[in-house]
C-alpha cells in the first residue's frame, strides 16, 4: 500500500536495506528491482499519488496538480528555459510522452573515450535495455494511433527525400487519447506508477508519498539514515517526521534536485562536479496551419521521428498539445489569436530537439525552491535549433502548409518557401527563441576518476559508501534521445550491483 | 468572489489581460474572456495556489506593476489596464507583441495566466470545435491535492 499524508498520524521510523528517494524513472526501478532481489526497501516520494481517476485532460488543472511548481520550473539564463517535471508517484514518467529509445551506442563510446568511462560496455547494457523494455511494454504502435500529424510529416518528408519513422512507446492497449503529458486517462501508458511501483509494493517495498527528504546522515564516510517529514499537500504544511535507517541510499530525485540536495548537504562533492555539466536537450516547436483537418490530438502526442540529422545533433520528433498550451506558443493577439484558436483542428506540430553542447549549472535551492538552475544556450546550439526549425518548416511546406509558426521571435510566421529562405539566412540569437526542455541530465557525472566525476560506473558516489545516484544526473553528456529507458536501464544495473554487494555495507 | 491566491485587485488585472488578448466578438468565435471570467479566473487562482510562494509573489507583483507600466510604455497613457476597454487593451498587447522592448517574451506572463484556464472551459472548447478523443475515465473522481 502506498501511504500518503492522509494515512500518517504519527512520526515514522523505518529500517531497511535500501532507502530510495524519488519514484520516477530511476527511483521506482531501483525500488522494484531491489525488492525483487529480496532486499527490504523504503521508497520516499515528495509528490502525491494520482491515478487515471484524477486525470481530466485539462492541461491547466493537470499542471497545477502534478507538475512541479505548477509547470513553472525554469532554468534561468538568456533565454530562460522551461523544464517541466512531474511531482507525483511516477515522477516525470507520469507526464512524459511515453517515447522510448535505447542509449545510442555512439554515446556510450563517446563517454568511454572522452569522459573516463572505460569499462562501460554497450553489449553489457543490452540485457538491461531488454529487461526494461519488457517491464514497461515498449511497443511500436499502429499508424492510426500515431495520428494524422505523423502522416502529414511522412508525406512532406518523403517529398524531400527524408524518412519519417514511428516512435516506440511504453504503452499497453493505447487508443491514442492524445493526452500523454497530462496523465493517461486510459491507464495505457506504462509509467512507473503503473509498471514498477505496484510491483515494488507487492514485493514488500514500503512506499511513502508526500514525503520531503531534508537530510542524509553520514558517518565515517558511510550513509546511515535519511530524515524527512510529511507535507500536507493541501496546505503545504509539515507534519510528522520520518527517519529511515538504511545501509544504502539511492538518490533519484532527478538531475535538477539531486545535485541541489547534495550541495545543500555538502556531500559527495570532493570532485567539485556536483551541479555542473547540466544538459537539457533544448527544444523548439514548429506549428503549421494546414488546409486539411488534422485533429492532431487524435493520436499519441509524439507519433513519429526523423533521425536523418542525428549526426548533426538534431532530432526531429512529433509533439502535440491541447489548445490551452498550444495557443501559448503561437503569436497573435485579439482576432488574430482567435482565428488560430478556431483553426486548432487544422494545426499540426512537430518538435526539434538539440543534443546540446551548452552546459548549465545547478545551485542549492533557496526560499522554497528545490534548486536554482542556470542554463544559457550558446550560439552553436542556437544555430542547430534554427537549422532544425528550418527543416521542419520545409517538411510542412512540402506537405502543403499554408503558414508555419517557427517559435522564433525574429521571424515568427513563415507564409512561403521564400520566407523560409529568409529565415534560414537570418542571424538569430539564443534569446530569439522560446526554449522548452524536458530532459535535464549530467549534473553528477559518472567516471572512473574521483577527481573528475561524482559517481563511479556502478553509480555509487566516490566519496560516500552506500550512496548511489540512480536518476539522469550521472550521464556525462546529452543522449540526443528521450532518456527514460537509459535511466531505467542504468538504475536496473546499479540495483544488480547493490543486491550483489549488500553485505559490504 | 473569494480567491485562494489572488486578491480582488490582482483578479481584476488578470481579467483585464484576458479581455485584451481574447476580446469579445469577431469572425472566429463570439466568446470573449470577459464572458467567462467567473469560470476561468478560479482556475488561474488554483494554478497560482500550487506554485512556490516566491513564484506566486513574483507573478502577483509583476501583474500589479504591468497594470501601469504597459499602458505607459506602449500607449503613452497614464492609465491602469483595469480601466481600459477591450479595444485599447488589444491595441496595447499588439504593441507589446510587436515591440523590441518589452517584446513578445513578456507576453508569456499573460498567456500563462489566461490561456490554459480559458481554453480548459467546456464552452470555449465547444466554440473552437475542440473535443477530446475520449471522455474522462468512467471512474473519474476529480482533482486531488
Amino acid at each position: 500500500m502506498i501511504k500518503e499524508f492522509k494515512d500518517i498520524n504519527k512520526n515514522i521510523i523505518e529500517e531497511a536495506d535500501v532507502c530510495v528517494i524519488g519514484t520516477g524513472a530511476g527511483g521506482a526501478v531501483a525500488a522494484k528491482e531491489l525488492a525483487e532481489k529480496g532486499l527490504s526497501v523504503v521508497a520516499l516520494e515528495e509528490g502525491s499519488y494520482f491515478t487515471y481517476k484524477n486525470f481530466n485532460q485539462d492541461p491547466g488543472d493537470m499542471m497545477a496538480m502534478m507538475y512541479r511548481d505548477s509547470g513553472t520550473t525554469v532554468a534561468l539564463g538568456l533565454p530562460p528555459a522551461s523544464i517541466t517535471m512531474g511531482k507525483c508517484i511516477g515522477g516525470t514518467t507520469t507526464i512524459n510522452s511515453a517515447t522510448c529509445f535505447r542509449t545510442p551506442q555512439k554515446v556510450i563510446e563517446h563517454w568511454k573515450k572522452e569522459y573516463d568511462c572505460s569499462g562501460l560496455e554497450y553489449d553489457a547494457l543490452v540485457p538491461y535495455f531488454e529487461k526494461v523494455e519488457k517491464e514497461i511494454s515498449v511497443t511500436e504502435l499502429s499508424e492510426d494511433v500515431l495520428g494524422n500529424i505523423y502522416q502529414i510529416v511522412k508525406r512532406g518528408a518523403s517529398k524531400l527525400g527524408l524518412e519519417a519513422k514511428p516512435l516506440k512507446h511504453n504503452v499497453k492497449n493505447c487508443d491514442g487519447a492524445g493526452v500523454c503529458q497530462w496523465g493517461c486517462i486510459k491507464g495505457a501508458k506504462q509509467s512507473t506508477e503503473i509498471s514498477y511501483i505496484p510491483k515494488a509494493d507487492k514485493l514488500g517495498a514500503r512506499i511513502y508519498a508526500n514525503c520531503h527528504v531534508r537530510r542524509l546522515a553520514v558517518e565515517s564516510g558511510k550513509v546511515r539514515s535519511v530524515h524527512g517529514f510529511f507535507i500536507d499537500p493541501a496546505t503545504g504544511k509539515r507534519r510528522y517526521s520520518i527517519t529511515v535507517k538504511s545501509k544504502v541510499v539511492c538518490l533519484a530525485m532527478g538531475s535538477m534536485i539531486t545535485p541541489a540536495f547534495l550541495l545543500k548537504q555538502r556531500l559527495a562533492n570532493i570532485s567539485g562536479w556536483v551541479g555542473k555539466g547540466l544538459t537539457i536537450h533544448p527544444c523548439g516547436r514548429v506549428v503549421a496551419e494546414m488546409e486539411e483537418e488534422v485533429k492532431g490530438h487524435h493520436g499519441v502526442s509524439q507519433g513519429g521521428q526523423i533521425d536523418a540529422f542525428e549526426d548533426d545533433d538534431i532530432m526531429l520528433e512529433g509533439i502535440f498539445i491541447p489548445p490551452g498550451v498550444m495557443t501559448m506558443t503561437l503569436p497573435g493577439i485579439g482576432e488574430e489569436h482567435k482565428y488560430l484558436a478556431k483553426h486548432y483542428n487544422n494545426l499540426a506540430a512537430f518538435g526539434v530537439m538539440i543534443c546540446d553542447t551548452t552546459r548549465g549549472r545547478i545551485f542549492p535551492g533557496l526560499l522554497g525552491y528545490s534548486y536554482i538552475a542556470w542554463y544559457s544556450m550558446n550560439q552553436t546550439d542556437t544555430e542547430k535549433l534554427q537549422t532544425g526549425i528550418s527543416i521542419v518548416a520545409d517538411i510542412f511546406f512540402a506537405a502543403g502548409a499554408k503558414r508555419v509558426f517557427t517559435g522564433c521571435y525574429g521571424m515568427p510566421i513563415l507564409t512561403s518557401r521564400k520566407d523560409l529562405k529568409t529565415f534560414k539566412a537570418m542571424k538569430t540569437k539564443p534569446w530569439h527563441y522560446e526554449v522548452t526542455a524536458f530532459h535535464p541530465l549530467g549534473t553528477c557525472r559518472m567516471g572512473n576518476n574521483p577527481r573528475r566525476s561524482v559517481v563511479n560506473l556502478n553509480l555509487e558516489t566516490h566519496d560516500i559508501k552506500g550512496l548511489f545516484i540512480t536518476d539522469g544526473s550521472p550521464f556525462p553528456t546529452s543522449l540526443g534521445i528521450n532518456p527514460q529507458v537509459t535511466i531505467m536501464s542504468f538504475a536496473t544495473r546499479a540495483s544488480d550491483y547493490i543486491a550483489k554487494n549488500i553485505n559490504r555495507y | 468572489m473569494a480567491y485562494k491566491a489572488l486578491s480582488n485587485t490582482e483578479a481584476r488585472i488578470i481579467a483585464a489581460m484576458g479581455r485584451g488578448v481574447i476580446p469579445r466578438g469577431g469572425e472566429s468565435f463570439a466568446l470573449g474572456a470577459t464572458d467567462l471570467e467567473d469560470k476561468w479566473l478560479p482556475k488561474t487562482d488554483y494554478m497560482l495556489s500550487r506554485m512556490p510562494p516566491l513564484t506566486r509573489l513574483g507573478l502577483k507583483l509583476g501583474v500589479r506593476l504591468l497594470n501601469y507600466v504597459w499602458p505607459l510604455l506602449c500607449l503613452r497613457k497614464l492609465k491602469a489596464m483595469t480601466s481600459m476597454d477591450e479595444n485599447e487593451l488589444t491595441e496595447m498587447f499588439y504593441v507589446v507583441e510587436n515591440s523590441e522592448f518589452p517584446g513578445p517574451l513578456s507576453l508569456l506572463i499573460v498567456k500563462i495566466l489566461v490561456f490554459p484556464a480559458f481554453y480548459g472551459l467546456k464552452e470555449v472548447k465547444d466554440a473552437i470545435g475542440y473535443k477530446e478523443r475520449f471522455p474522462n475515465h468512467p471512474d473519474f473522481e476529480g482533482l486531488k491535492d
